[in-house]
């Protein structure tokens, strides 16, 4: 089960980086002309967005830290 | 002073942490930027160079062959290659040296700009170049000079292509420099928080280590104070509450009973139980060994001894260890915050006097008395006690001597230590007055070993003065507890090259009773190193005469109350005379103590007592002052 560990800010934060990343990739009119920069970009986007989703970051469980308010 | 309270991490280090690893996260993203920028725009130009030395040299080549149809030739040959540009003819400028005739071809580079530029390349030329770029009026003006043979050529082109690459470059580098300076923002953020929380770990877990006994899981004394303290800070009124001190009676049978493990078992069951009697708001602590805290912020004067009833109550379930029902019992000394004391020290203190006196009076609990304490001898107790760690490190207790003297030729035979506290601030104090607080407050141990300490120093110190004399030291029976004490003073013996036969060790009769078989051990160690023991205050003791025997002592010290008025109390006298045929019995020496006058001396010589000792000789001095009497006069008047 993934604990979530996102502060609501930090999660609509998120959401909307990942939403701006993305859309950018998409519609960028010519600007990136690279695959892989593209790729980058969407894979954050993406993972952005599952942050949105599920209020969980990967990269905050590996350094196990939290932006979550404590639960007492 | 900052409490342990304080040692929480402080704010500002997640802030500075996340400060610093922004701005490297910025300083990497711009010199990333910057240096993929240079080194992409060099490589652009370098190539568009080198494809311009390649075409020169062709049409160096083409003059060589063509001769006098070069010009033609070559012109036609530029035609082509602007063609193949693609973008619109480019501007181009070639002039040829041969020695067949000299030419020039300039197609849209106004004069002015290219007398400028050729006047550059003049110079670079100069300079041994013989090719690279000229940047002018935001233009890139890339040129190459070919010499072969007699024939030479200059080409200077005007490039598009390099602008048109560096916006290119540049507009793709804006996109990746915003991603690697994302990754880095984040990665930043992630590290700082990351180490920030890494550190709050660890100073907790150093907190936890130095606030809690590891055996327990219990706080331990030092939170106890800090957390009084932190009240007391924060609190508008003074803190109100029932501090408690709870040891247990005879643990340390358990523990040699039962071995030290199962002692420890012991020790957290009980906490356990003890926990369970707690409301919410009381505090249980560890202190030390078996005694424990428990701070009771709810419960005032009324309530507290109702409390500590309980808490005797809840001991009477025995505990079974190792199948072996335990009945464990506790005595309980109360001190009330602030009635008794608001300092927390003192509170502490005044909680430990009670405890003892509840074990004293085997009464399972006291309240600690405060008239008692209030008058100007109990402050002073509580004074005394609160010094005794700095008077023992500091070495404020000195050892003060009194000669034991042959009665028949008045020689010195031997000394007696006697601690002294020399007090900073009330001068000398006797024994009396700090002895039984020594007893008290769990310092037995290291007093011991001071002594003895001190002891062997003295007589090292003796020695290099050419002076042998035997040094006696009083012991408390709880010292011969300390299963190290005979092998730490071996070892000091060696270290300062004294035969442990210069040492002796008095023990007061009362407390040789105690703990006999136990302390028996310890003495007949003392005794194969070396060291001679002696009885001391004999007479005055409640046990029955038969440890002497048991305890194979060397000498024997007759209290001084039955010397004060031997020449006068006959009961007295036939008390000493008994005693001096019971030391004979056992080929024991006898010392009589408190000789005060001539009389005295002559009378138990007449006895048959051979050693004395009292103010009649010399009261208890100061070590150099006894070096001085040993020096000049080593044989004392006898008559």
């Amino acid at each position: 089960m993934i604990k979530k560990n996102l502060h609501i800010w930090d999660r609509l934060a998120r959401g909307l980086i990942g939403i701006f990343v993305i859309s950018f990739v998409l519609f960028n009119n010519g600007m990136i002309e690279d695959d892989i920069i593209a790729g980058l970009l969407i894979f954050f986007g993406v993972l952005n967005l599952i942050s949105l989703a599920t209020g969980w970051c990967p990269v905050y469980s590996i350094a196990g830290i939290s932006s979550r308010p404590k639960e007492k | 002073m900052s409490t342990l309270f304080d040692l929480q991490l402080d704010r500002s280090l997640r802030r500075k942490l996340i400060l610093i690893c922004l701005s490297v996260a910025v300083i990497v993203s711009i010199i990333y930027s910057v240096v993929a920028f240079r080194l992409s725009s060099e490589m652009g130009i370098n190539t568009e160079i080198s494809y311009l030395e390649k075409r020169s040299l062709f049409l160096l080549a083409e003059i060589e062959e063509e001769g006098d149809a070069a010009q033609l030739r070559i012109k036609e040959l530029i035609r082509m290659m602007q063609h193949a540009e693609g973008d619109g003819p480019q501007p181009i400028y070639v002039e040829v040296l041969g020695h067949h005739d000299r030419w020039q071809l300039n197609t849209d580079i106004p004069g002015q700009t290219l007398d400028i530029i050729k006047n550059e390349i003049q110079q670079k030329q100069v300079a041994g170049k013989n090719s690279g770029f000229i940047k002018y009026q935001d233009e890139y003006f890339l040129w190459s000079a070919q010499n072969l043979d007699n024939n030479a050529i200059l080409m200077v082109i005007v490039s598009n292509s390099i602008n048109d690459s560096m916006s290119h470059i540049a507009k793709r580098l804006a996109i990746t420099s915003a991603v690697v300076f994302w990754i880095a923002v984040w990665l930043a953020l992630t590290l700082s928080s990351w180490i920030a929380k890494r550190v709050e770990d660890k100073n907790e877990a150093l907190r936890r280590l130095a606030s809690h006994d590891s055996l327990t899981g219990l706080p331990n004394r030092l939170y106890l104070v800090d957390l009084l303290q932190t009240q007391q800070k924060h609190a508008e009124k003074s803190v109100k509450g029932t501090l408690l001190t709870i040891d247990l009676d005879k643990f340390k049978e358990i523990n040699d009973t039962l071995g030290h493990s199962a002692g420890d078992k012991l020790l957290v069951i009980f906490a356990q139980n003890l926990a369970q009697v707690l409301s919410p708001e009381q505090t249980l602590f560890r202190s030390s060994g078996d005694e424990f805290l428990i701070w009771a912020p709810d419960i005032s004067a009324e309530g507290c001894e109702a409390f500590a009833a309980q808490i005797v109550e809840s001991l009477q379930q025995p505990i079974c260890m190792n199948e072996l029902p335990i009945h464990l019992e506790a005595s309980i000394g109360i001190a009330l915050c602030p009635e008794h004391s608001s300092d927390i020290d003192t509170l502490l203190i005044s909680a430990d006097i009670a405890m003892h006196e509840a074990k004293k009076l085997r009464s399972k609990w006291a309240l600690f008395n405060k008239s008692h304490a209030n008058d100007e001898k109990g402050q002073q107790t509580l004074r005394y006690r609160s010094e005794l760690s700095e008077a023992l490190a500091e070495q404020q207790i000195k050892l003060f001597y009194q000669p034991k003297v042959n009665l028949t030729s008045g020689k010195i035979v031997a000394a007696e230590a006697l601690a002294r506290w020399q007090h900073p601030v009330d001068g000398m104090l006797p024994p009396l007055l700090f002895i039984p607080l020594i007893e008290q407050s769990g310092k037995v141990r290291e007093f011991g070993r001071y002594v003895i300490r001190h002891a062997i120093k003295q007589l090292s110190i003796w020695k290099t003065q050419g002076i042998m004399v035997p040094v006696a030291v009083n012991l408390s029976p709880y010292n011969l507890l300390d299963p190290d004490i005979v092998s730490y003073t071996q070892e000091l013996c060696e270290k300062a090259d004294i035969p442990p036969n210069m040492l002796e060790i008095e023990l007061t009769e009362t407390a040789t009773s105690l703990h006999l078989h136990t302390i028996s051990a310890s003495l007949n160690r003392f005794k194969e190193i070396g060291v001679s023991i002696s009885i001391d205050d004999f007479g005055t003791g409640m046990s029955s005469l038969a440890y002497i025997s048991n305890l194979n002592v060397d000498t024997i010290k007759i209290d001084r109350s039955f010397i004060s008025d031997i020449e006068t109390n006959s009961s007295n006298l036939s008390i000493v005379t008994s005693a001096l045929n019971l030391a004979k019995a056992f080929n024991c020496t006898v010392v009589a103590e408190g000789v005060e006058n001539l009389e005295q001396a002559t009378l138990l010589n007449k006895l048959g007592c051979h050693y004395g000792q009292g103010y009649y000789y010399s009261a208890p001095v100061p070590a150099d002052k006894f070096t001085a009497l040993l020096k000049f006069t080593p044989t004392l008047p006898v008559s």
